[in-house]
Formats: C-alpha cells, sequence, structure tokens
C-alpha cells in the first residue's frame, strides 16, 4: 500500500496537545514508580510468610506423618473387635417327650442338652 | 515495533527479573504514547492519566505475558488500549466522550489563555473523530509512530491506518476551520 492509495492530508499542528501529554506523561510515570515499589514489597512480603510456612510444614512434615501413623495403628490396636466367642456348648434348656407304654406320657425337662444313652436309660426306666 | 535504537526486550527481560529501575525507563519511553491511546478512548485527558496509570500498572503485573519481547511497544499499546475500553464501559463514562460538557473556552490575550483555549479546541474536535482515526492521528503526528506501529497496535492493517490518518486529519482539519471557512 502507498499513500497514493490515500493521499497524504496535512497534517494538523497539535502542539498543545504534545506539551500537555509530555506533562501527563511524566506525572503517569512518577506515580506509577512508588506504586510498583509497594506492589514488590507486598509481594515479597507474602513470599516470605509463604516461603516460611514451607519450611516450617516441610521440617514437620515427617514427624508429624509418624505420630499420625502411630496414631492410626494405636486406634486400630484399641477398637479392634474381638473374635466372637464360641457359641456355648448347649446353653438352651432341652425339652423331650418320652413316650412311654404305660397310661400317660411323661415330661423331662433338662437345663442342658440330655446325652443320648441318657435318653436311653430314662426311655427304658419308663418303660 | 522494533526499535532499533531502543532496547526494549533487554529492559523488559531485566524487568521481568525484578528490576523496577528498567521496567520504569519502559515506563518514561512509552508513557506518553501510552496516555495518548488512553486519551483517544476515553476522550477525557484526567480520565486517561488514571486509566493510563492502572494500564501501565497492570502491564508490570502481566510483564510474562509478553510473547515478543522485541514488539513490547505494540503490546502494550494493545494492552492499554484494551484497558481504556474496559475502563469506559466500567465506568459507563460515556459524558467524557460528549463534546458538549467541555468548557467552551473563549479567546483570551494571555499566553497561557491562549494555550489552554487551542488545547480545548483540539480536544473537542478530536471527539468528534472516530476511535481509530483519534487514535491513528495521536500517534502518527504526536508520537511519531509509522503505520506498521499504529496498525500493530489498533490490531488493522497498514492501509487501514492510512485510511484513519487520512480522514482523521481531514475531519480535524475541518472541525478546526474557523466558521466562516466550513463548507
Amino acid at each position: 500500500v502507498t499513500d497514493d492509495a490515500f493521499p497524504p492530508e496535512d497534517r494538523v499542528d497539535l502542539t498543545p496537545l504534545r506539551d500537555d501529554a509530555a506533562t501527563r506523561a511524566s506525572r503517569i510515570a512518577a506515580r506509577l514508580a512508588p506504586r510498583v515499589a509497594a506492589a514488590r514489597r507486598t509481594a515479597q512480603q507474602r513470599r516470605a510468610v509463604w516461603d516460611g510456612m514451607r519450611r516450617r510444614l516441610a521440617r514437620l512434615a515427617i514427624p508429624t506423618l509418624l505420630a499420625a501413623a502411630a496414631a492410626l495403628a494405636g486406634v486400630i490396636v484399641t477398637t479392634r473387635t474381638p473374635p466372637p466367642a464360641p457359641p456355648p456348648a448347649h446353653p438352651d434348656p432341652f425339652a423331650g417327650i418320652v413316650m412311654g407304654s404305660g397310661p400317660a406320657a411323661r415330661w423331662i425337662a433338662f437345663d442342658r442338652r440330655p446325652d443320648v444313652a441318657e435318653l436311653v436309660t430314662i426311655a427304658g426306666g419308663a418303660r | 515495533v522494533t526499535r532499533v535504537e531502543s532496547p526494549d526486550a533487554v529492559l523488559l527481560a531485566r524487568a521481568r527479573a525484578g528490576d523496577d529501575g528498567a521496567f520504569a525507563a519502559l515506563v518514561s519511553r512509552h508513557a506518553r504514547a501510552a496516555f495518548l491511546i488512553a486519551r483517544a478512548v476515553v476522550g477525557d485527558a484526567d480520565l486517561a492519566e488514571d486509566v493510563c496509570q492502572d494500564a501501565l500498572f497492570r502491564v508490570w503485573l502481566r510483564l510474562d505475558r509478553c510473547r515478543e519481547p522485541e514488539r513490547f511497544a505494540a503490546w502494550l499499546a494493545r494492552a492499554v488500549r484494551r484497558h481504556a475500553l474496559n475502563a469506559l464501559r466500567g465506568r459507563r463514562r460515556s459524558e467524557a466522550l460528549d463534546a458538549r460538557d467541555l468548557p467552551a473556552g473563549g479567546r483570551s490575550p494571555h499566553g497561557a489563555a491562549e494555550l489552554a483555549d487551542l488545547r480545548t479546541r483540539l480536544d473537542r474536535a478530536l471527539l468528534q473523530l472516530s476511535l481509530e482515526q483519534r487514535q491513528a492521528v495521536l500517534l502518527y503526528d504526536l508520537e511519531g509512530w509509522s503505520h506498521v506501529e499504529i496498525a500493530a497496535s489498533l490490531g488493522t492493517t497498514e492501509a487501514m491506518s492510512r485510511q484513519h490518518l487520512m480522514l482523521g486529519r481531514r475531519r480535524l482539519r475541518r472541525l478546526l476551520a474557523p466558521e466562516e471557512s466550513r463548507p
């Protein structure tokens, strides 16, 4: 694209704006510098705090981890449920009917499971 | 924007490494162009000063985002323009673009007052241009930027930059011409 495409138009004298712009630009630069310095200070302070925290955390990490593991192990050991107790031999009362050959049936009650031989004996006696 | 005599890329590298002096040097080099861009967008010089300062501060916070250090000026210009547009939308300062709000400014025999009057007239006339025309006129005629540089800052082509400048100058001249000589 050449200047022929857009014939040159004489420039307008913008000198008053040039001076004003220069003044304002100097003011902008002067005001910006302390703002940047303050922001950098704040950022450095934040970084220092963060670095300190990180160092402290790193120092505490292994002991804390070990302590936590030990505590966890302790909790597991103490709260571990005991194995279920074996069922009692035969605590239930046992009732049986021995049908005798006599006129009436006879109730026999045990507070335990009777031995087979015992039952045979009782049955024989009932007869 | 490549400037052989201006090692922007070197200063940028130092600024990124934490050298505030290097950033201050970059600012002093580009603050005027940045201000003119902000002024072209928001229209009002006082508001443009605040916007420009904020934009430059944000630029400092985001120095790492400049991918082409050798084209720092164009990147800065785009950042300032974008920030100014956002500020304008955010603050809804449409009145800043209303030339009627500017003081009328009567002629004065004193030099300073005359200068202020001339500046006011220029301000009022510039506000009648489109944003792109304003930016092209201010950067080309006040900062000596090339059309390549202006096009990069506007995100447009070199041909469009030439057109904006030509139309902007023409309109500006008509607006500043004495009443009786206007068509």
